[in-house]
C-alpha cells in the first residue's frame, strides 16, 4: 500500500460499507435512546425537552467532619471525590439501593486529600427548583437520597 | 458513483492527513492526563463499572490503577511515535487500540458523554492510509477517506443531535419553546450566563437558534473556501462560548474540524512544493 496508488474494488468497496454499517448503528442507537453502542450510541445530552413550568433536579453531597455539627458541600467532580456528577447522577437508583457505594466516595476523598480530616458522614441529596414560565419561584427544595456512616 | 467516490474518498494531498495526525495525537495526550482523565480514579471505583456493550462483548473488567498507568505510558509512546512518524504502523494501531480502550474505560461507570465520536474514529482511522511522509504532497485518497469519515462524524454529532432531540422530546418545537437553557444554566450555569435568568424569552430564541445550527451542520460537508473557514470559526467560537458559560468545551469535537482545513500549508514544505496536483487538491 503505497501512498497515492489508486484504490482497487475491495479498498473502495469496504471503505463504503464499513461507515454506512457504522451509520446504520448510529441511528439505531438514537431511536433505541442508548448508550449502550459509545461511541456509537445516543446523542442524547440536553436532548430532552423541558417544561417551562417543571422542575431542575441536581444531585449534591454533604459530608460532616469529625468535631462539627454542620454538614458542608463536597463538589462531585474528580478533583474532589475522584468522580463527576454526571456518573453519580447516572447511578442514583444504584446508590439509593445500595448506599455503601457512598464509601467508594469517601475513599476516593480520603486518597485525593491525604493528610486532611476526613468526612465520617455522608449524605447524598437532590435540589427541586420550580420553574414558572422558565423562571425559577421561591427557594429550592432538597431531599435526602441517601446516608452512609463512613467507615 | 464517480461523482459520490471523489466526494466520499477524496484525493487529497497525503500530507494533510501527517499533519491532522500530529494534532490529534496531540490532542489524545491532552485528553488522556487532563480531560478524560476520569480512568486512573475509575480504578478505585470497580464497584461504579457499568460496561457499555463492546467492553462487554470483549469481556473487559473494571480497569485497575495499574492498567489505567500502563495505558497512559503505552498512549505517550505510540502517540510521539506515531505524530512524528517512526515505524508509522505500529504506533499508529497502537493509539487505536489504547485510546479505545482508554474511552471504553473513560465512559463505563455510569455516565456516558457524546463529544468523543469523531475523535475515537480518527484514531481508529488513521491507521488505514498506511505510511505517510510529511513531504508526501501527492494526491491520495486513503488519506482523503479518513478526512472525510472524520468530517462525517463531526457533521453527524451535531446533525444526529437533532434526530435525538426529536425522538427525546416528542417535538423540535417542544424542545426549543422549552426550558432546556435554563435547565442547564441552573445546574452548571457560569458568572457569565446566569444573567439570562431574567430572560427566559431570550434563552428559547437562543434554542431555536442552536437548533437551526445543527440542522444545518451538514453544509460544510458540500462548501470550500471562506464560507468552509466561516463554519469552522463560528464553531470554535460556539463551543468557546459553551465552556464560558457552562463549563462544556467539547474539545474532543472541536479538534475534529482541523479535518476541514488544508492543514498541509502549515507545513514549511508545502511552500518549497510546486507541483499542480496540491492546487488541485486543496481545501
Amino acid at each position: 500500500m503505497k501512498t497515492g496508488s489508486p484504490l482497487g474494488p475491495w479498498a473502495i468497496g469496504w471503505r463504503i460499507i464499513a461507515p454506512v454499517a457504522a451509520l446504520a448503528v448510529l441511528t439505531t442507537g438514537q431511536f433505541l435512546k442508548t448508550n449502550d453502542y459509545f461511541p456509537l450510541g445516543s446523542l442524547s445530552q440536553y436532548s430532552t425537552a423541558r417544561d417551562l413550568n417543571g422542575q431542575v433536579k441536581t444531585a449534591y453531597l454533604l459530608a460532616r467532619f469529625p468535631g462539627s455539627d454542620e454538614d458542608v458541600n463536597l463538589s462531585l467532580n474528580l478533583r474532589v471525590v475522584g468522580i463527576e456528577r454526571g456518573d453519580v447522577e447516572s447511578q442514583l437508583g444504584n446508590i439509593i439501593a445500595d448506599p455503601s457505594m457512598l464509601q467508594t466516595i469517601a475513599d476516593g476523598y480520603a486518597r485525593l486529600h491525604p493528610g486532611e480530616p476526613q468526612p465520617t458522614h455522608l449524605t447524598l441529596c437532590r435540589s427541586i427548583t420550580q420553574l414558572k414560565n422558565g423562571v425559577e419561584t421561591g427557594e429550592p427544595e432538597h431531599i435526602v437520597l441517601a446516608e452512609w456512616q463512613v467507615r | 458513483m464517480h461523482r459520490f467516490t471523489d466526494w466520499f474518498l477524496p484525493a487529497v494531498p497525503a500530507a494533510r492527513l501527517a499533519v491532522f495526525r500530529v494534532i490529534i495525537y496531540a490532542f489524545v495526550l491532552i485528553d488522556v492526563f487532563l480531560m478524560s482523565n476520569d480512568v486512573v480514579n475509575h480504578g478505585y471505583k470497580p464497584d461504579f463499572y457499568q460496561p457499555t456493550l463492546l467492553p462487554r462483548l470483549l469481556g473487559l473488567p473494571p480497569v485497575s490503577v495499574w492498567g489505567a498507568h500502563t495505558l497512559q505510558v503505552l498512549l505517550v509512546v505510540f502517540c510521539v511515535l506515531g505524530a512524528i512518524g517512526i515505524a508509522q504502523r505500529i504506533p499508529t494501531v497502537g493509539v487505536a487500540v489504547c485510546f479505545w480502550l482508554w474511552m471504553m474505560y473513560s465512559q463505563g461507570y455510569g455516565y456516558v458523554a457524546h463529544d468523543h465520536m469523531a475523535l475515537m474514529f480518527a484514531v481508529l482511522l488513521i491507521p488505514t492510509a498506511g505510511v505517510i511522509a510529511f513531504s508526501d504532497f501527492r494526491p491520495d485518497r486513503r488519506a482523503g477517506w479518513v478526512l472525510r469519515i472524520v468530517q462525517i462524524c463531526v457533521v453527524l454529532t451535531y446533525f444526529y443531535s437533532v434526530l435525538m432531540k426529536w425522538i427525546a422530546s416528542g417535538s423540535l418545537i417542544r424542545w426549543a419553546n422549552g426550558a432546556v437553557f435554563v435547565w442547564a444554566i441552573m445546574r452548571r450555569g457560569s458568572v457569565f450566563i446566569r444573567w439570562t435568568f431574567e430572560y427566559p424569552g431570550l434563552l428559547i430564541a437562543a434554542q431555536w437558534a442552536l437548533l437551526i445550527v445543527e440542522i444545518l451542520t451538514p453544509v460544510a460537508l458540500f462548501v470550500k473556501g471562506r464560507i468552509l473557514y466561516a463554519i469552522v470559526i463560528f464553531f470554535c467560537l460556539f463551543h468557546l462560548a459553551t465552556y464560558l458559560s457552562l463549563g462544556i468545551h467539547f474539545l474532543p469535537t472541536v479538534v475534529c474540524w482541523a479535518a476541514f482545513l488544508p492543514l498541509e500549508r502549515l507545513l514549511p514544505a508545502y511552500r518549497r512544493h510546486t507541483a499542480p496536483e496540491a492546487e488541485v487538491a486543496s481545501a
